[in-house]
């Protein structure tokens, strides 16, 4: 897909350097994760309080490439509000929430991580009691090359063993001004 | 043979039936509270119900019980505030919809999380803000419609025009403060899905307070049914009772709405079936639309968590998928008499 656009563009070699790099992360984390027995389970929430994905939306498969299962992977439709009783009895190990802003605000996304465990009944969720619920900018999980980042951040979270040795802040670098020639 | 005490006797009878109705309309309405605390998207077996230490025990308790008791409670503070404002107002389209209190309301609670007052002060901060829009909505509607002998088209046509004013005000606001509000907006105003018992004990109060002083106006408000002046010859303070049961339906529109978000319907509708049921005796009117709020919706909001389990669908959605056409077969059945 990259590439195709490079070509479309007239910036072939670009498109496959991004792309490899892309790649080279995503063959990473797939051979590290492929042969695991124990897939941690995964809730992630839009903005609304409930609303996720099943395995057809990118952010499923982001978290079925770092080694998670996604509770709602099975759901028929693509986008599903989930009760909460339900989700509390899925007990998942880790709960992802997307933030929705041009640029991450620390006191927003810590408010939306907070409302998230003070949520009634959801103490007992296995990711509240062991601290495991994290807040990402949505960009990092949706169609762009910045997606590699929220994987790193999934696998990370997911399987913290397995990634010790890759940090997102390289990534981060390399994306922002590599690709998009952002200067810090 | 005395007349009068023929009178009483048939005062005393429909006095009679209509105690027994709400006694069995209050009925009715526990049997559906317990059938909602018995379905679910987790199967949970009675036994466990009964014991909260059991892990679905605490489940329901948690979540379910807390969740119905709000259904029940929204519904009943919607109803009563459309009752009231119909009864005072003297017109049939009156609700906080109509009227723009909620979109008054709404305003309020977005102002109040566009301005991070829910970090400094909490969400009561909210509470106050969605109040005070829903006040100066309610008066700015009422003083507009005042203004032309307050004839029943312009208290509508003020009603929409405010609220439209309010809806667009909330729109500028998301558009301004960016979107990461909408996130703040949802889990604040998301709807009966993140119900608690925290939520169960702020609307609690105000809703037993509003009603008993809705009940302690009913007589004022039925001798106002009959107009202004009769109400003054009968003995009404009649600016006072406005505004105060006015500031009450404003009070329960901007609780209701500062948790729950927007829910329509209800507020029009429950009073105009409680009418056709009991009459339109305040003092039987409010108790009876009271509890046909709540059972409007409570099984809407049963329904809509458990029809597509494990997902769920807008409360809104089936509140008027049942709602309307039950409305609309007692609109045929009854033509002419259901309002006085």
């Amino acid at each position: 897909m990259t590439e195709t656009v490079g070509l479309i563009i007239g910036k072939k070699d670009e498109a496959k350097e991004i792309s490899n790099f892309i790649m080279g992360y995503v063959d990473t984390v797939k051979g590290r994760t492929e042969g695991l027995e124990q897939k941690p389970l995964v809730y992630f929430e839009f903005s609304t309080p409930g609303a996720t994905g099943s395995s057809s939306t990118i952010t499923s498969r982001l978290i079925t490439l770092a080694g998670g299962t996604n509770i709602a992977e099975n759901e028929t439709s693509q986008y599903v509000t989930l009760n909460s009783e339900y989700i509390i009895d899925k007990n998942p190990d880790i709960i992802i929430k997307f933030y929705y802003g041009t640029e991450p605000n620390e006191e927003e996304m810590n408010a939306l991580k907070e409302e998230i465990i003070g949520r009634a009944g959801w103490d007992g969720i296995n990711a509240v009691k062991e601290g495991k619920v994290y807040v990402i900018n949505y960009a990092e999980s949706s169609i762009n090359p910045r997606l590699v980042i929220g994987l790193i951040r999934y696998a990370k979270w997911i399987n913290p063993e397995l990634f010790g040795d890759i940090d997102v802040e390289g990534i981060e670098e390399y994306i922002y001004s590599e690709i998009y020639g952002l200067t810090a | 043979m005395n007349p009068k005490y023929d009178i009483n006797e048939l005062y005393g009878k429909i006095r009679g039936k209509k105690i027994l109705l709400l006694f069995l309309l209050t009925l009715l309405l526990l049997a559906i509270i317990f059938v909602s605390i018995c379905l679910g998207a987790v199967p949970v077996s009675l036994q466990d119900i009964f014991n909260p230490d059991s892990r679905l025990g605490t489940l329901v308790f948690n979540v379910r019980i807390p969740r119905v008791l709000m259904a029940v409670m929204a519904g009943t503070c919607l109803a009563i505030a459309g009752t009231i404002m119909q009864g005072i107002l003297r017109n049939p389209l009156a609700s906080p919809y109509v009227l723009g209190i909620a979109a008054g309301a709404s305003f309020g609670a977005t102002l109040a999380i566009a301005l991070g007052l829910q970090f400094v002060l909490g969400r009561y901060a909210l509470f106050i803000l969605a109040f005070i829009f829903s006040l100066i909505t309610m008066f700015m509607v009422y003083g507009l419609a005042s203004a032309h002998e307050a004839s029943t088209e312009t208290l509508i046509l003020a009603g929409i025009a405010i609220g439209s004013l309010f809806n667009a005000m909330v729109s500028f606001l998301i558009f301004i403060s960016g979107e990461s509000i909408y996130s703040i907006i949802f889990w604040i105003m998301g709807g009966l899905w993140g119900s608690s018992w925290e939520q169960v004990y702020i609307i609690l109060p105000v809703l037993a307070i509003g009603f008993i002083i809705a009940l302690w106006f009913s007589w004022d408000m039925n001798a106002l049914s009959m107009g202004d002046e009769i109400a003054t010859n009968l003995g009404v303070k009649v600016k006072l009772s406005k505004v105060i049961i006015l500031t009450l339906a404003s009070i329960l529109t901007a609780v209701t709405i500062s948790i729950t978000g927007t829910i329509g319907f209800i507020g029009l509708v429950a009073p105009h079936i409680a009418r056709m049921i009991i009459g339109t005796d305040n003092r039987f009117l409010i108790p009876a639309s009271s509890l046909i709020g709540a059972m409007m919706l409570l099984p809407s909001d049963t329904l809509s968590r458990t029809i597509i389990n494990p997902a769920e669908i807008p409360v809104g959605i089936v509140t008027a998928m049942i709602g309307v056409p039950f409305f609309v077969y007692l609109l045929l059945k009854k033509r002419k008499g259901w309002w006085a």
